[in-house]
């Protein structure tokens, strides 16, 4: 199965987190790594399986590099039926209003398109103490085996 | 069983809410020399001075789990007793615990030149920046004495304001202890072209003026004009009310490699206060004065705390922290990972020293620390890349 992995990043963490899940799921599956701010909506492929990782900057604001994908989402409307995608979400809970809110906006702005988000929200934490970059590639595992 | 935490600002707040959220149910008691509650400081040479942020905006947002924490504002310790448990309080309280955080943190180190006192300030609290930034109108004649992050930063700042801005330091260049020579050159050059005059390899020796200063003599013999002096000449731990415990409080408290404050247990140091070895950068003990290094020494002072008191039946890891920070100067947006100190050689690993660049950080050969100029899209890569070049480095030295 086709798997292209989408990034919204601020920092490059959400870059770095694609390459790890590229990396684990290559053995078994054609993986594609794409920033979200050369992605154009309009070529968002049903018949393949997308993984969605964003982080959150600011007040609860989407990273620089989501912000061309989402108003692109808002202002082309594609037709999203049938577009499936997990959504993997880094955050940090000391913003306790804002925690992970910039892949929420993505997913909300999908889910309003009429994509399908499929398997468990992963969160990454940067407050939690015990989570590292395996956490990711441990939820992108699980999750593709399931689909 | 109470916690005391000293101390009532970023590092005393997470290490309020990391006690609670890993489960201690006891009480806990917070006491901050401040009167406000617990609020960001970066700002404070930045937005909050060019008026982009209000001193409420500032606040952490308190997490509900903290909710039950008592706090004591406005109030200091002002003595410790190590074998009895018992902290005395500038409002004449004394105050018993089971565990202790010293969060304590830093003042700001004075200048001791003849003068005038009028029209020197520092800035350290919210009051010292609200009194600050009320001053900082258009064609006022600034002398920043110090060149590290605060003084480059309101630097930066009051140019934005229209201020006149010379800056007086003992370095060759500007923000050369944090940065080193190479970057802190271009940083200065940078600085310059904005309008910042800079008289280096000097101090104040004099303030002159009627009350209030109006004049700086150099120790070179040059003069200035100033309206006001803003002393950054780095920072004084307040370790006074730790007196007479058989502590080596000599810069800082000493820590053990779990952050307890000269190993003794149920008592931790966390934030700019602490002075502790860094073993992911075979560093000595060190005080680090950085934003993150204040979160990460409280979460895990606070786990150190609730082992010793019996709470938590993990076993410790020693601390190892990869210290992280970022400086806003007009434009140039810079962040860095690692112990840029230890450094006895720098390189641009990519981009030029006059745009966006990453300078790497070595001692003999081996990654000490990157300085990221711009390329912030690529600062997780870096930390990443420091970071196992330190594993690598380790597991050779264990191998040979």
């Amino acid at each position: 199965m086709k798997i292209n992995i989408l990034f919204g990043t601020e920092s490059g963490g959400g870059e770095l987190t694609a390459e790890d899940i590229a990396q684990s799921l290559s053995a078994l599956h054609e993986t594609n790594i794409q920033n979200m701010s050369d992605t154009d909506v309009k070529t968002l492929d049903k018949d393949s399986f997308y993984i969605m990782i964003c982080s959150t900057y600011g007040e609860g604001e989407l990273p620089y590099s989501a912000q061309p994908f989402y108003k692109a989402l808002l202002s082309d409307k594609p037709d999203l039926t049938g577009f499936r995608y997990a959504m993997f979400g880094r955050g940090d809970s000391a913003y306790l209003k804002t925690y992970s809110r910039g892949s929420e906006i993505i997913d909300e702005a999908l889910s309003a398109l009429g994509a399908t988000r499929i398997g468990e929200y992963g969160r990454h934490d940067a407050s939690d103490m015990s989570v590292t970059d395996e956490l990711a590639v441990t939820w992108a595992n699980s999750i593709v085996e399931n689909i | 069983m109470s916690i005391l935490i000293i101390g009532g600002s970023l590092s005393g707040l997470r290490a309020a809410e990391r006690l609670r959220s890993e489960g201690w149910a006891g009480a806990i008691t917070v006491v901050s020399a401040e009167s406000q509650m617990p609020y960001n400081r970066p700002p404070l040479s930045k937005e909050l001075l060019w008026g982009e942020d209000s001193p409420s905006d500032l606040e952490f947002e308190l997490s509900p789990l903290v909710a039950d924490v008592q706090w004591k504002l406005g109030v200091s310790a002002t003595a410790l007793n190590l074998d009895e448990k018992r902290v005395e309080l500038s409002n004449g309280e004394t105050l018993t615990y089971e565990g202790l955080v010293i969060a304590t943190g830093v003042k700001s180190r004075r200048l001791n030149a003849p003068g005038p006192q009028g029209g020197r300030v520092i800035l350290r609290t919210l009051d010292d920046a609200v009194t600050l930034k009320d001053q900082l109108k258009p064609g006022l004649k600034l002398v920043i004495l110090g060149a590290g992050f605060i003084g480059c930063e309101v630097a930066s700042t009051a140019r934005k304001l229209g201020c006149e801005v010379d800056v007086v330091a003992m370095d060759e260049v500007a923000m050369q202890i944090p940065l080193g020579k190479m970057v802190g050159a271009e940083i200065q050059r940078r600085h310059e072209s904005e309008g910042v005059r800079f008289h280096m390899g000097v101090s104040i020796a004099e303030l002159q003026g009627e009350g209030k200063v109006q004049e700086v003599v150099l120790t070179d013999g040059r003069k200035l004009q100033a309206d006001l002096v803003l002393e950054t000449i780095g920072s004084i731990p307040n370790t006074e009310w730790l007196a007479n415990n058989n502590l080596d409080l000599s810069n800082g408290v000493l820590c053990d490699e779990y952050l307890r404050a000269g190993g003794t247990t149920g008592v931790v140091a966390v934030g700019d206060v602490a002075r502790f070895a860094n073993p992911l950068f075979d560093a000595p003990p060190l005080r680090i004065e950085h934003w993150q290094t204040a979160i990460d020494t409280a979460n895990f002072g606070a786990r150190t705390l609730l082992h010793d008191l019996g709470h938590a039946s993990d076993e410790l890891k020693p601390i190892s922290v990869m210290p992280w920070f970022w400086s806003d100067q007009g434009e140039t947006r810079m962040s860095s990972f690692g112990m840029l100190g230890l450094a006895n050689r720098q390189e641009v690993l990519e981009g030029e020293l006059s745009g966006e660049c990453a300078v790497g950080y070595f001692r003999e050969d081996v990654p000490v620390g990157v300085v990221l100029v711009g390329l912030k899209e690529k600062s997780a890569r870096y930390k990443r890349w420091l970071q196992k070049s330190r594993d690598e480095y380790h597991a050779g030295q264990g191998a040979s």
